[in-house]
């Protein structure tokens, strides 16, 4: 969705519930990539993100979608939130919601699973971009709009990240 | 777009229909943060607080108890100095006239079987 920022000043608190409904499952999916894939993590992100846009403090002025501009609050608020989890306990807790998070995510279909761990195995940035590319189905240039890194950047990084992604399936396929 | 991109992009899209059924309701995200996130790390305090209990008392126990500075006295060691008092009331030569310089006391010499509080009676 494309706005003027003037629109965007208009938009009510119930139509930011709407747009935030609208895209809840792919900022979900993004928040649980940007949180390493704990879940539990991801809903506390998820929370404090939509909290900010409602509450205004993250404000949308229609520069890009409204599902762009919110992936890029989700990935700030994630980096906010790892930035104080350092604290936490000797990441005691952690490793108890990781070890919950593991059992939700057991039990994938072969392929799937496959590409999952294939992904695991690329870079951050590289995830990032292809998570943001074929799993949001966004442009590179979008992708690095969420990521705030130049698009030369981001192609490089979905070009090599792309390349090792299909050489890892292709082991795993050829095993 | 390449076939192989294609591929990519039929895995992706077989992920994210996967996932789609675990996404948990907006309306639960949105809500007010309720007590699931707190109660573990309520319950995780409370398993530092008691490893830290355990941890003091197995240290106390462990470490060994100081010396302990013993007293002992029994009444036959004690010795009181105004004893010599004493016995100058029952002294045999009592009803001596007392001469400067005549040595009028010594110490009570006890008997073998005598108990170490017997005193001379006159």
């Amino acid at each position: 969705m494309r706005a003027t920022p003037a629109a965007a000043a208009a938009s009510t608190d119930l139509d930011l519930r709407d747009e935030l409904a609208r895209v809840h499952s792919q900022a979900y999916a993004w928040a649980v990539r940007c949180c390493r894939d704990h879940r539990a993590e991801a809903e506390d992100v998820l929370h404090e993100a939509y909290m900010k846009v409602l509450d205004g403090r993250a404000r949308f002025e229609g520069r890009s979608s409204f599902k762009t501009w919110l992936l890029g609050v989700v990935r700030h608020t994630a980096r906010e939130h790892a930035r104080r989890g350092w604290l936490r306990a000797i990441r005691l807790e952690r490793w108890w919601r990781e070890r919950n998070d593991d059992e939700s995510t057991a039990g994938e279909d072969g392929r799937i699973g496959e590409l999952r761990s294939a992904l695991g195995r690329l870079s951050k940035r590289q995830q990032e971009v292809l998570h943001l590319v074929f799993y949001q189905n966004l442009t590179i240039n979008e992708a690095a709009e969420v990521l705030a890194m130049p698009v030369g950047t981001a192609r490089t990084h979905y070009e090599r990240g792309k390349h090792r992604l299909r050489a890892l399936l292709g082991e795993s396929e050829e095993r | 777009m390449e076939s192989r991109d294609r591929e990519l992009e039929g895995l992706f899209d077989a992920a994210r229909a996967r996932d789609e059924r675990q996404v948990p309701p907006f309306a639960t995200i949105v809500a007010p943060r309720r007590a699931r996130g707190r109660a573990p790390r309520l319950g995780f305090a409370l398993a530092v607080a008691a490893t830290l209990l355990i941890g003091v008392a197995v240290w106390r126990l462990a470490t060994p108890d100081q010396p302990k500075i013993v007293i002992a006295f029994t009444p036959g060691d004690m010795y009181v100095p105004t004893d010599y008092l004493l016995d100058m009331m029952s002294f045999p030569r009592a009803g001596e006239i007392p001469r400067i310089g005549a040595a009028d006391w010594y110490p009570v010499p006890l008997a073998d079987d005598a108990s170490p509080d017997t005193r001379r009676t006159p």
